[in-house]
């Protein structure tokens, strides 16, 4: 007979299942050849954003925003230019970001800069648009990204807030001064 | 959790407003030389389905069931009422909240009943197995997940007088790394549990939270970011911030009911707190919302 007190089968609900699955790779199966990219693309980030980029993507990440940000890059007709720059340097990526920011390729150049936005604003700004002289005004994004993309905006975190009608705080944090900026910025264990 | 509720009185809005602490409820232990374990608190929110005792014969084995009375208050919150119903009821799906020392957002596991519905995939698939308790196949009109065209209040009847209908879907909101994962957690413990009523209830997943640290992510970081169960989160399966069912990041908004309200340690229980001998005027007294530290965490979190 199994012994199957309601203690012991819970106990092993909230607690064996969550290590199991814990151990889960969090991640849709990468396309293999774009996995080492897709790396290469994080690191990048993280020169030209001056953000960690083990904050971009820390090692579980449940929301995996930076496949959104990556498919949307390479979806720009100056992707393939501006990886090859990274490829050439893996272990360098702010070398790397210093190429591309300087690149005389008008479409590396500012996918370069579209990829910053995106990170910091969630939104999707044409690298032919940010390169007209002179500029727009104001330069419109061609859209927000995706819904989570605009909660995960950096711009929030950066100036110590949140998106309109969505916080991770708790009840009555608005009554409390921000947190410091190092709380939302920096790596896990950093 | 009962104990510390009851122990501190948070069980009456006045009881709430007397307490002057943070509201945690305890995280366990583990066990020591010493001194034995102490498991940390576990919430459960479980659903039902109503069993008719002669036409549903044959379901009944299958079912963890229990004799309940459902209440009906009467108006303004029953049209119906006051009454009870005396009905079988068989378990459909149910959460497991269980709040440890790395885990002072709980860690939340979610499990239904195998009969509930398919998946979308299964329905687009066409790779159905019924008898399903939620889903028809046959019922080419009945939407899926589409909401009830109104709040429905049913009567002591229980009959669902209306045109519209509907049926369950499980929408697919993991990675397939986790569903596998998932999938070998249940045939593990079916053979454990073969020969009793829960080997016909299966695990969705738990959620739990990755950066348990984190000041700015007060939930800890989700993992995964949305779970659902379709009986108790039918109609909010899905992949959207905010709107998509997310245990943490629904049960993270739960309050005292008390004014001025606090943060409830992730548990809406105390909300339906009642008032003692029935008075339940302005707060008898104005004391500042208990400070709770950062996220109720700061220092407390197990490295």
């Amino acid at each position: 007979m199994i012994d199957f007190t309601r203690r012991k089968v819970l106990g092993v609900a909230g607690g064996a299942m969550a290590s199991a699955i814990g151990t889960a790779d969090l991640t849709e199966p990468a396309i293999a050849e774009d996995a080492a990219d897709l790396d290469l693309f994080v690191k990048l980030s993280g020169a030209l954003t001056g953000i960690d980029a083990l904050q971009l993507a820390p090692s579980v990440d449940a929301i995996q925003i930076k496949r959104v940000y990556f498919k949307q890059a390479k979806s720009d007709p100056g992707f393939e230019g501006l990886m090859q720059i990274v490829r050439a340097s893996p272990t360098d990526p702010v070398g790397a970001a210093d190429k591309i920011m300087n690149s005389t390729d008008q479409k590396i150049k500012y996918l370069g800069r579209a990829i910053i936005l995106a990170w910091y604003l969630g939104a999707w700004y044409q690298p032919t648009v940010l390169a007209q002289t002179p500029p727009p005004s104001p330069v419109n994004p061609l859209k927000v990204i995706s819904p989570t993309a605009y909660t995960q905006a950096w711009a929030w975190r950066v100036a110590q807030t949140h998106p309109m009608g969505y916080s991770e705080l708790r009840f009555g944090y608005w009554s409390d001064e921000p947190l410091p900026i190092e709380d939302f910025v920096k790596a896990k264990g950093a | 959790m009962f104990d510390f509720i009851d122990d501190k009185s948070l069980y009456s809005k006045q009881g709430q407003e007397r307490f002057d602490g943070d509201i945690l409820f305890p995280e366990g232990v583990n066990p020591s030389a010493d001194a034995p374990g102490r498991m940390g608190a576990v919430m459960l929110k479980v659903s039902w389905h109503i069993l008719d005792p002669s036409k549903d014969k044959a379901l009944m084995t299958q079912f963890h069931t229990a004799d309940a009375l459902i209440y009906f208050p009467g108006p303004p919150a029953t049209k119906t009422g006051p009454t009870c119903v005396a009905k079988t009821l068989g378990l459909i799906g149910f959460h497991v909240g269980h709040k440890t020392k790395f885990a002072p957002q709980w860690v939340w596991s979610s499990f239904e009943h195998v009969r509930n519905a398919p998946n979308e995939k299964q329905v687009a698939l066409k790779e159905l197995h019924p008898p399903y308790t939620f889903f028809n196949a046959g019922c080419p009109r009945c939407l899926n997940n589409k909401t009830p065209p109104s709040p429905w209040d049913p009567p002591a009847s229980l009959k669902f007088h209306s045109n519209d209908k509907s049926q369950v879907v499980r929408s697919i909101i993991f990675p397939d790394a986790v569903a596998r994962k998932v999938d070998d957690l249940n045939r593990s413990f079916g053979t454990l549990l073969k020969g009793t009523v829960w080997e016909n209830y299966m695990l969705i997943t738990t959620q739990w939270p990755s950066d348990a640290k984190s000041k700015a992510d007060c939930n800890g970081a989700p993992t995964p970011t949305y779970l659902a169960n379709t009986t108790l989160e039918t109609y909010s399966q899905g992949r959207v911030p905010l709107a998509s069912s997310s245990c943490m990041a629904c049960h993270g908004n739960a309050t005292t009911r008390h004014v001025p309200a606090t943060a409830s340690d992730f548990t809406f229980i105390l909300e339906k707190a009642q008032c003692e001998n029935d008075i339940c005027g302005p707060p008898t007294t104005n004391k500042p919302a208990a400070k709770t530290e950062r996220c109720g965490l700061a220092g407390r979190v197990a490295p």
